[in-house]
C-alpha cells in the first residue's frame, strides 16, 4: 500500500502547488506545524461568492494558480457537479473559506465519498471558517 | 481507543476487529479516535457529556456476504453493532449508536442501483445508495420517473424509509416507507431473509407486489433491531406532465377547522395529490411588526380574538393553505376548479391562483423553483444561509433535536396542540411563536407538530432541551398523542408512552428480539427494545 509520505512525494514532485497552498492561507495556523513536504496537493479551493473575504480568497487561490469554486451558501452544485465526479476517481484534498454549514456538508460527503477528513478548521470572522480536507492515508 | 462495548475484553475486541479486517479489508475498519469521531451525532443533546452514545469503532462492508461475516464475529464475541445506511440522520440521533460502544455498520459503500423499471415505476437499491444517487440513476437512464426525497439529499431511501422518513412530491409516495416494496434483510444469525414476493425463489414481481404470502412482516425491520437490511425496492412516481399550486386565505381564528376539513376531504378523495399546507402570516415573520409581536409574545401564548383584529385592521388572513396538484394540466386545472368551489363555503375566503410548472423543469428554472423536493429533485439547500441555525463556534445554537408529535388531522387538534405546546414553551423560555406554529402535512390523514429544540456545545442549554424534550413527551402523552420518531437517546422514553395494555407492544417486541438475536448484538436499545441481557442488567 502507498505510505502518505510516499503518496505526498508523488504528489510534491509533480507539482509547486504547496507553495500556493502557503499563499493562500499566509496568516492561518495551518501551515505553521509542516513540513513542505507534508502540505497537501489541492484540488480546488471553495469560497462563497457574496462575502468579499471570502471572494479574495478565491482571488488568491486562482492567482496561485489553483482552481476554485464559488458557492453561495448551498454547497449542492459543487458536490452534484464536480467533487463527486472528482472523488469517484480517488481522494483529494480541498480548501475553503465559507459558512459554517458548507464545511459541515463536506466533512460528511468527504468522509463517504473516500477516507477524507478535516485536517483544519478555523473561525476566521463571525460567519466565516477557513477549512482543509485532506486524505487520510494509512500505512 | 476511547470507548470499548460494554463487557467486552479489549483482547476480545482487538480480535474481533481483525476479524472484521479480514472480512471487510483492513482499509475499512475505523478504530482510531479521528475515525470513530465521526460517527458522532453532531446534534447530540449530550454532546460531551457523559451519556452521550458514541461508538467503539466502524466497520464499512461492500457486500451481503461481508455484512454475514460481521454479524458472525460479533456473535462470538458479543459485540453490540448499529447499522447505518448513509447515517445522516440528523436531530434523529445521526450515525451515532442507540447504544454506546457498539460497533456501527456503515452501509455506504453497498452503494448500487441494481434495478430501475421503467415500466412499472420501481427501483432496487442497496443501503448506501443517497438521494442524490438515485437521482442520478434515474437522470442517466433517461426514466421519465421521479423519486420522493427528504429535504437534504444525502440521505438514503432505506436509511429514511427505515426510520418513518417523508419527502414532499405526491400522496402514496411522500411516507417513503409505505412506498417501499420487497426487502432483503441479513438476520442476527447471519441468515438473509426475502420478504414479500421475493421469498419465491426466481420471482418475477419482488418489486411489483408487496405481500407474497403469508404475514406481512416488513414493519418489523423498520425502526426495529431485527435486522441489517442490504436491498429494498420502491415505488417511484412516472414524472408528471404539469404541476399547480393555488392558496386559499381565510380570516377568522375558527375558519382553521373548515380549512382543514376541505383540505382533507381533497386528499382523501383524490381530488388533490400534493401536500395541502398551512400557514398564517400571524405566526411567521412577525418580528417585521412590533405591534405584532407584542401580541405574540403575550404571556401564556397570544389571545385568538386579539390577533384576529390585528388581521382585520392589516388585511392579513388568519390562516392560508396552499394547495399543490400533480398530473395531466387539464385534470389539475379541473381539480383545482372544484376546489375553489369547496372552499367558497368558508365565508370571506379568496382562492388565488399560484405559480405553474410543466415537466421537466429547465435548469434555470430548477434554480428559481421554490422548494424543489416537490418536485422529486435533490439537493442540500436546507443546510445552507438562514435555514439552519448553524453559527460560528461561539455561538451556543448549533442544531436541532427533532419532536415530532402526530395528532389529529383537524382544526380542533391543532387549537388543542398549540395551547399545549405553548404552555410547555412557556414553562422552559423557548420561542412561543415556534409553538403556535402550525402542523406538517406529510401523510394524508394524520399531521405533525414537528419542533425543533435547540442543542448546543454548551451544556446548560442543552439540559434545557433535554427537560423540555420530556416533557413535552409527557404532556403529548396526556393527550393521547404519540412521536412518530425520535432520537435513540430518547426512545426508552417515547416506547413507554406506547404503554396500551402494560406495555405490550413493547413485550412483544422484546420476546421476538430475544427469539431472533438471543445474544442481543443488533442496535441495543432501539426503539426502547433492549435483549434479554441488557434489560436484565
Ligand atoms: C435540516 C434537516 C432537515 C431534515 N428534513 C427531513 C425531511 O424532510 N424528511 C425526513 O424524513 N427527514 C428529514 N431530516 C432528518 C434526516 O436528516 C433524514 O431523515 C435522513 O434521510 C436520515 O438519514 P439517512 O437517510 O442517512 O438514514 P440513516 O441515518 O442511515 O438511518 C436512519 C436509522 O435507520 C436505521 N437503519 C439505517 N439503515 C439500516 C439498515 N440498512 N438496516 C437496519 N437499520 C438501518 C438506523 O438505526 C439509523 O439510525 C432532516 C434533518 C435535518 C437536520
Amino acid at each position: 500500500m502507498t505510505s502518505r509520505r510516499d503518496f505526498l512525494r508523488a504528489g510534491i514532485a509533480a507539482t509547486t502547488l504547496p507553495v500556493s497552498f502557503c499563499t493562500i492561507f499566509p496568516s492561518m495556523a495551518v501551515g505553521q506545524n509542516r513540513s513542505m513536504h507534508e502540505l497537501p496537493v489541492l484540488y480546488k479551493v471553495i469560497f462563497d461568492l457574496r462575502f468579499s473575504k471570502s471572494r479574495e480568497f478565491g482571488n488568491r487561490a486562482r492567482a496561485s494558480g489553483i482552481s476554485t469554486y464559488g458557492i453561495e451558501g448551498d454547497i449542492t452544485d459543487l458536490w452534484y457537479q464536480d467533487l463527486y465526479f472528482r472523488w469517484k476517481q480517488g481522494p483529494a484534498a480541498i480548501a475553503g473559506l465559507t459558512e459554517p454549514p458548507a464545511i459541515f456538508c463536506l466533512e460528511r460527503f468527504a468522509w463517504d465519498a473516500g477516507q477524507m477528513r478535516v485536517v483544519h478548521r478555523a473561525d476566521v470572522s463571525q460567519n466565516l471558517v477557513s477549512w482543509v480536507i485532506e486524505p487520510v492515508y494509512r500505512s | 481507543m476511547a470507548t470499548l462495548p460494554p463487557g467486552v475484553s479489549s483482547a476480545d475486541f482487538s480480535t474481533a476487529l481483525e476479524q472484521f479486517a479480514e472480512a471487510v479489508g483492513p482499509d475499512w475498519v475505523f478504530s482510531s479516535d479521528e475515525d470513530v469521531a465521526l460517527y458522532r451525532d453532531a446534534y447530540s443533546p449530550f454532546w460531551g457529556e457523559e451519556q452521550e452514545l458514541v461508538a467503539s469503532a466502524a466497520v464499512s462492508p461492500t457486500r451481503v456476504e461481508e455484512v454475514q461475516e460481521v454479524v458472525r464475529v460479533a456473535n462470538q464475541y458479543q459485540i453490540p453493532l448499529y447499522p447505518i445506511s448513509t447515517g445522516k440522520n440528523l436531530g434523529y440521533g445521526g450515525s451515532a449508536p442507540s447504544y454506546s460502544g457498539s460497533v456501527v455498520v456503515d452501509l455506504k459503500r453497498m452503494n448500487r442501483v441494481l434495478e430501475i423499471n421503467e415500466r412499472n415505476a420501481s427501483c432496487l437499491v442497496e443501503p448506501g445508495v443517497s438521494y442524490f444517487d438515485l437521482y442520478r440513476a434515474i437522470q442517466d437512464q433517461g426514466a421519465k420517473l421521479w423519486i420522493d426525497c427528504p429535504d437534504p439529499g444525502w440521505g438514503s431511501p432505506i436509511g429514511n424509509s427505515l426510520d418513518h422518513g417523508l419527502g414532499y412530491t405526491m400522496n402514496g409516495y411522500r411516507d417513503h416507507f409505505d412506498a417501499h416494496c420487497g426487502m432483503e434483510v441479513v438476520l442476527a444469525n447471519g441468515e438473509v431473509l426475502r420478504t414479500g414476493m421475493g421469498a419465491l425463489p426466481g420471482s418475477k414481481t419482488w418489486q411489483e407486489y408487496k405481500y407474497g404470502f403469508g404475514p406481512h412482516i416488513d414493519g418489523m425491520f423498520s425502526q426495529s433491531n431485527f435486522g441489517i437490511v442490504t436491498k429494498m425496492g420502491f415505488w417511484l412516481a412516472p414524472e408528471p406532465e404539469a404541476f399547480r399550486t393555488d392558496s386559499v386565505k381565510v380570516y377568522k381564528y375558527e375558519d382553521l377547522i373548515p380549512l382543514m376539513d376541505t383540505v382533507s376531504y381533497l386528499v382523501n378523495s383524490g381530488i388533490m395529490n400534493g401536500r395541502g399546507t398551512f400557514g398564517s402570516p400571524l405566526t411567521r415573520n412577525s418580528a417585521k411588526d412590533p405591534a405584532l409581536e407584542e401580541l405574540l409574545s403575550r404571556p401564556g401564548g397570544p389571545d385568538p380574538r386579539a390577533l384576529e383584529r390585528y388581521a382585520a385592521e392589516n388585511d392579513v388572513p388568519y390562516w392560508t393553505t396552499d394547495l399543490r396538484f400533480y398530473g395531466l394540466e387539464k385534470a389539475n386545472d379541473a381539480h383545482a376548479e372544484y376546489a375553489r368551489e369547496k372552499f367558497s363555503a368558508i365565508p370571506g375566503a379568496k382562492f388565488e391562483e399560484g405559480p405553474r410548472h410543466r415537466f421537466p423543469l429547465t435548469p434555470e428554472q430548477q434554480k428559481t423553483a421554490d422548494h424543489i423536493v416537490d418536485f422529486g429533485i435533490p439537493n442540500m439547500t436546507v443546510f445552507s444561509g438562514l435555514a439552519m441555525q448553524f453559527r460560528t463556534s461561539d455561538n451556543p445554537n448549533f442544531g436541532d433535536l427533532f419532536y415530532a408529535a402526530v395528532i389529529p388531522k383537524n382544526g380542533e387538534a391543532v387549537f388543542e396542540a398549540q395551547r399545549v405546546f405553548t404552555e410547555v414553551a412557556s414553562e422552559f423560555d423557548l420561542p412561543l411563536r415556534f409553538f403556535s406554529s402550525l402542523p406538517s402535512t406529510w401523510f394524508p390523514r394524520a399531521v405533525v407538530m414537528l419542533f425543533s429544540l435547540p442543542v448546543s456545545r454548551n451544556i446548560e442549554i442543552n439540559k434545557k432541551t433535554r427537560a423540555a424534550f420530556q416533557r413535552l413527551v409527557q404532556v403529548s402523552e396526556e393527550h393521547g398523542w404519540g412521536e412518530y420518531r425520535a432520537a435513540p437517546a430518547f426512545q426508552d422514553l417515547v416506547m413507554n408512552a406506547y404503554s396500551f395494555n402494560n406495555n405490550v407492544l413493547r413485550r412483544f417486541h422484546e420476546t421476538v428480539k430475544d427469539a431472533i438475536d438471543p445474544n442481543g448484538i443488533l442496535s441495543p436499545g432501539k426503539s426502547g427494545i433492549w435483549p434479554k441481557r441488557l434489560r436484565d442488567a
